[in-house]
């Protein structure tokens, strides 16, 4: 290792892209550069500080690759992304593909950064702090990679109107008066309860369909390293315990007869509905009908109609 | 679609399906197994919902939009009209086409390679772009993320020959779940 880089923790890919270019136009080697700051058993130089001779380009894709790849977890991800680098300007193999072994290896590693970043955007749970003027909210969440840079801009979209503050073990976003600020991360701050919680709960109890459990979708969609900051994963074992003997009590009640639709049906009618008239012309009588279930019966069948059959009613 | 409330079989669905794409031009269509609910009316079925059922309709909805196949492609391989619920559809129709496998990777068609089941449409544009400037090999496949257990006996490339595998008598029985012991209590 003759030459070692330390990144900083916010605006890491900028400061990456910084020094691999400086690195590329000297054409330093891949295997002569430590990222991670140690420099081995020699003492490591810094790279230079002005660009060396060599241009190069690289497709768009790159970049794009290297933009999420670069908030990945894994210490080996900048020595990756300049090995990529490296082949590219070489024109060995094709580490943009899903068939060369490190364009595999990257691209996988930016698909669980964006997948990371999904679901951030739904499992982070605010709670609401005291305040004048402008609502506060502060949240806690532990992500798998260095997510919240990348991931916050929806969150400055979507709650643009308030303040709010996402702390996690390695960045803390603050959003103050329409400005966003990265600090430092830290320990798990104390949060005051928050009465929607319960309410958020009581919702998500209620949702729950027992005859329709799918474990296993269930963990793909809600992975249990994010369950111990959601609060209504508490209730999943209960509701999971008690599924299977719902869907029985309910098998068992079956259904009860609409009181309506059981009665019996109207007596015949039995005296003629027209007689004739002394001029010889037929009149029909109105005459009084015996009292007969018929009127409950249609109201109940208007009642079952689903309601947007309304709408297809004809004048006639 | 609510599946599973009255007797329907699936290729009649499958059919409904493609007239509401073709004909009304609708973007997706929903499959949703009937879930019994409190005091249901007594003609509905209060059963288990057949979640595995409508998993294999989304599945077969997936071959009628993406893969180039028609209800009735879909329909040879399914028994007396309803999907096969131990194996995909796509390998239920494969195994009913042993004729036309074991595809040459590097020279099939695009459309032949979407019908080779354990290849999804990622994988197959990715073997598309690929062997434009190289010969795929077995190992290629691997890292590409297609599922060769399933595709192994369905193609043939440098690296890899099915032999006798893709006509062999077993052939199903080996993706089908091992038969379970029924309770005999």
């Amino acid at each position: 290792m003759s030459y070692t880089v330390t990144l900083p923790g916010r605006g890491t890919f900028d400061a990456w892209r910084e020094a691999a270019r400086i690195a590329i136009s000297h054409r330093i080697p891949p295997d002569e550069i430590s990222w991670t700051g140690g420099g081995g058993l020699f003492a490591a130089a810094p790279l230079p500080d002005t660009p060396g001779p060599h241009q190069t380009r690289v497709p768009g894709g790159f970049l794009k690759l290297a933009g999420s790849v670069i908030w990945h977890s894994a210490p080996e991800r900048t020595a990756l992304l300049y090995r990529a680098l490296w082949q590219l300007d070489r024109r060995q193999g094709d580490p943009l593909s899903q068939a060369d072994p490190l364009g595999r290896r990257l691209n996988l590693m930016a698909k669980s950064v964006g997948r990371d970043i999904h679901k951030m955007h739904a499992f982070v749970r605010f709670r609401e702090l005291p305040s004048e003027g402008r609502r506060r909210f502060a949240a806690w969440f532990e992500p798998e990679h260095d997510t919240l840079e990348p991931g916050s801009s929806f969150f400055v979209k979507r709650f643009a109107d308030m303040d709010w503050m996402i702390a996690t073990p390695g960045l803390t976003a603050r959003f103050e008066a329409g400005r966003l600020t990265f600090h430092n991360g830290g320990a798990r701050p104390d949060l005051p309860e928050d009465a929607s919680e319960s309410l958020w709960a009581t919702y998500f109890a209620n949702i729950f369909n027992p005859s329709r459990v799918k474990l296993d979708a269930m963990r793909s969609e809600m992975p249990k390293k994010y369950w111990k900051n959601l609060p209504e994963t508490r209730l999943i074992p209960d509701m999971l315990r008690d599924a299977e003997a719902r869907v029985e009590r309910m098998r068992e009640a079956a259904a009860t007869p609409c009181p309506a639709l059981e009665q019996p049906p109207c007596p015949p009618a039995t005296a003629p509905r027209c007689q004739p008239r002394p001029n010889g012309r037929k009149q029909w009588v109105k005459r009084a009908r015996p009292p007969c279930n018929a009127d409950a019966v249609a109201s109940a069948r208007r009642q079952h109609r689903p309601s947007g059959a309304k709408g297809s009613r004809r004048h006639v | 679609m609510i599946i599973g409330a009255d007797g329907t079989d699936d290729v009649t669905i499958l059919k409904s399906s493609t007239r509401l794409y073709a004909g009304y031009k609708l973007r997706r269509v929903y499959y949703s197994a009937f879930s019994p609910i409190p005091d249901a009316s007594s003609v509905l079925p209060l059963v288990q919902p057949p979640l595995l059922r409508e998993h294999r309709l989304y599945q077969a909805d997936w071959l009628l939009r993406f893969y180039g196949f028609s209800a009735e492609e879909i329909a040879t391989g399914t028994n007396a009209g309803h999907l096969d619920l131990e194996i995909d559809p796509k390998l239920a129709w494969a195994l009913q086409h042993r004729g036309l496998f074991p595809v040459e990777v590097n020279r099939a068609g695009r459309d032949m390679l979407l019908r080779v089941p354990g290849f999804g449409t990622r994988t197959v544009d990715r073997i598309v772009t690929e062997r434009r400037t190289r010969s795929m090999r077995y190992e290629d496949l691997v890292r590409m993320g297609a599922l060769m257990k399933k595709a192994r006996p369905f193609i043939t490339l440098p690296g890899w020959s099915p032999g006798g595998l893709t006509d062999s008598a077993d052939l199903r029985a080996r993706f089908a779940p091992p038969p379970e012991q029924l309770s005999l209590l």
